[in-house]
C-alpha cells in the first residue's frame, strides 16, 4: 500500500491544472490543517457527489428535481438562455442582466471528438420549445468554432417553431484595446455593430 | 529553444481551467502538439488564432524532444473563418482533418502535408467543387502516409487488373487473386481519374471536367479503403448530415 501522503498527492493530480508539485504542496497544507477544516473539505466533496444532480428541466446542477432558477416564480419563463456548461449559469447570474431561465447543453458539438447532437441536451431543448410558452431562445454558447457550430445547429432545429432565436453579440472584450484584437474578432465586432 | 514555423490548427482540446492543447500541422515539424497558456480567457493574446483551420505564423518553446512544447506566439496569416461558418462544409473538412490526425505520425515530414492542406483550404475558401478538392486531399494524404490504394496494375505481379480487393488495398489480376475474397470492379474511367489525381497539381483540379458520378464512385472507393485500412470509423462521419441553407453569412 502506498503512503497516506502519496495517496492524497495522486488523488489531487486528477484535478485539472494541478501538477505533481502543486499537489504535493496542497497535500502538506491539508496535513497541517485543523482536523475540522480538512474534514469539511472532504465532506463537501462527498456531499456534492452524493446529492448533486441535473435539473430535470434545464440540466443545471441542483439537489432537487428542479433547480432554484426553474422553481423561482420571479424568473421569466418566456425566455431561455442556452449555455454549454452549468458553470456558465453562475457567470451570467453574477452579471445580473438576465431574468429568464436557462438550458444547459452539457457540452458543444465537435465532430472530430465524436460529440454529435445526440450527445448534448438539444432534443430536451426542443421539447421545451414544443411544449409552448417560450418566446425567445438566446444562444450563449462560447464564441469559438464549437460554440458557433452548436448555435447554427440549434437555429436549424428550432426553425419550425414560432420562437425568436438570438445569439449573444460578438464584440471586443471590455477594457481591451482595438489594436490588439485579431482580424476575426474585429470583423465579427464590425458585423455586429449597432446604431448609437 | 525557440522554434518558428507556420502551422495550421487541426484540433484543440481544453486543458485545465483556461488552457488548450493544440495540434498543429506545421511546415517544418509536421504534426505537433503544443501547449497554449490561457487562450480561453477573454482578451487572451492568442485571440482567435487557435481556432481550427487557422493558418498562422507560430513560435514555440521547448527542447527538441520535449513532449509538449509551449506555444508562445501565433499571428494569423489566413483565418479561414468562412470555412468554419459553413456547417456542412466544415463537417466534410473535419473528416479530412480527422484522417490527417490519424495517418500522419507526429513530428515527421511536414512540408508536403502542410502544403497540401494549405492549398486545399485556399481552394475551398475560394469556392468551387468542394467534394473534389477534399477527395484530392484525401488521396494525396494517403499517398504521403503510404496508405494509397493501388489501381490499374496488379499489386502482386504488375499486370493490368481491374478488380479491387479491399482487404489487399489493391487491384489483383485473375492469376494472383485469392479465392473467395470480396472485390469490386473498377471502371477504366475511375482508374484514369485516380491516376490523374495522383499526378495533378491542386491548381489543375478546378479545370477538371468529370461527371459527378465518377467523382462520387472514386470517393466511395477511397472512403471504403480508409475505413478498412486506416481507421474503422471516423468520428466525424457519425455526424448527421445537415442541409446547408447558405448559412455562410446569414446572421442568427
Ligand atoms: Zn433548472
Ligand atoms: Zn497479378
Amino acid at each position: 500500500m502506498k503512503g497516506l501522503i502519496e495517496n492524497l498527492i495522486e488523488a489531487l493530480t486528477l484535478l485539472p491544472g494541478i501538477g505533481r508539485k502543486t499537489a504535493q504542496r496542497l497535500a502538506y497544507f491539508i496535513l497541517a490543517m485543523p482536523h475540522k477544516e480538512a474534514a469539511s473539505i472532504a465532506r463537501a466533496i462527498t456531499d456534492l457527489k452524493e446529492k448533486a444532480r441535473f435539473c430535470r428541466r434545464c440540466f443545471n446542477i441542483t439537489e432537487e428535481e428542479l433547480c432554484s432558477i426553474c422553481r423561482s416564480p420571479d424568473r421569466d419563463q418566456r425566455s431561455i438562455c442556452v449555455v454549454e456548461e452549468p458553470s456558465n449559469i453562475m457567470v451570467i447570474e453574477r452579471s445580473g442582466s438576465f431574468r429568464g431561465t436557462y438550458h444547459v447543453l452539457l457540452g458543444a458539438l465537435s465532430p472530430i471528438d465524436g460529440v454529435t447532437p445526440e450527445r448534448l441536451k438539444i432534443r430536451e431543448l426542443e421539447a421545451r420549445i414544443r411544449a409552448g410558452g417560450v418566446e425567445e431562445v438566446i444562444i450563449a454558447t462560447n464564441p469559438n468554432t464549437r460554440g458557433e457550430m452548436t448555435a447554427q445547429y440549434i437555429k436549424e432545429i428550432l426553425a419550425p417553431y414560432n420562437v425568436t432565436v438570438t445569439r449573444i453579440a460578438y464584440g471586443l472584450p471590455m477594457g481591451g484595446d482595438i489594436e490588439y484584437a485579431d482580424e476575426v474578432t474585429l470583423s465579427k465586432a464590425l458585423e455586429g455593430r449597432r446604431t448609437l | 529553444m525557440l522554434h518558428r514555423t507556420e502551422g495550421i490548427v487541426l484540433h484543440s482540446s481544453p486543458y485545465g481551467e483556461a488552457d488548450l492543447i493544440v495540434t498543429s500541422l506545421t511546415r517544418d515539424f509536421g504534426l505537433i502538439r503544443l501547449f497554449a497558456k490561457s487562450p480561453r480567457k477573454v482578451g487572451s493574446r492568442f485571440g482567435s488564432s487557435l481556432e481550427p483551420l487557422t493558418h498562422a505564423r507560430i513560435a514555440f518553446f521547448g527542447k527538441e524532444q520535449s513532449r509538449l512544447p509551449r506555444l508562445t506566439q501565433a499571428d494569423i496569416l489566413r483565418p479561414f473563418q468562412s470555412l468554419r461558418e459553413r456547417i456542412s462544409l466544415f463537417l466534410q473538412i473535419s473528416e479530412a482533418v480527422e484522417l490527417t490526425l490519424r495517418v500522419l505520425p507526429e513530428r515527421t515530414g511536414g512540408g508536403k502535408a502542410f502544403g497540401l492542406l494549405l492549398s486545399t483550404l485556399r481552394q475551398l475558401e475560394e469556392g468551387g467543387p468542394g467534394e473534389t478538392y477534399l477527395l484530392y486531399y484525401k488521396i494525396h494524404l494517403l499517398r504521403l502516409s503510404g496508405f494509397a490504394p493501388k489501381l490499374g496494375r496488379c499489386g502482386r505481379c504488375g499486370r493490368r487488373a481491374e478488380r479491387f480487393f479491399l482487404r489487399e488495398g489493391t487491384v489483383l489480376c485473375r492469376r494472383c487473386e485469392p479465392e473467395g475474397l470480396d472485390h469490386s470492379p473498377i471502371e477504366p474511367r475511375t482508374e484514369r481519374i485516380y491516376s490523374y489525381f495522383l499526378r495533378a497539381r491542386p491548381s489543375g483540379i478546378p479545370r477538371l471536367k468529370v461527371p459527378p458520378e465518377i467523382i462520387r464512385g472514386l470517393a466511395e472507393l477511397i472512403n471504403a479503403h480508409i475505413n478498412y485500412t486506416v481507421v474503422e470509423r471516423l468520428n466525424s462521419r457519425s455526424f448527421p448530415q445537415l442541409v446547408e441553407k447558405e448559412a455562410g453569412k446569414e446572421a442568427l
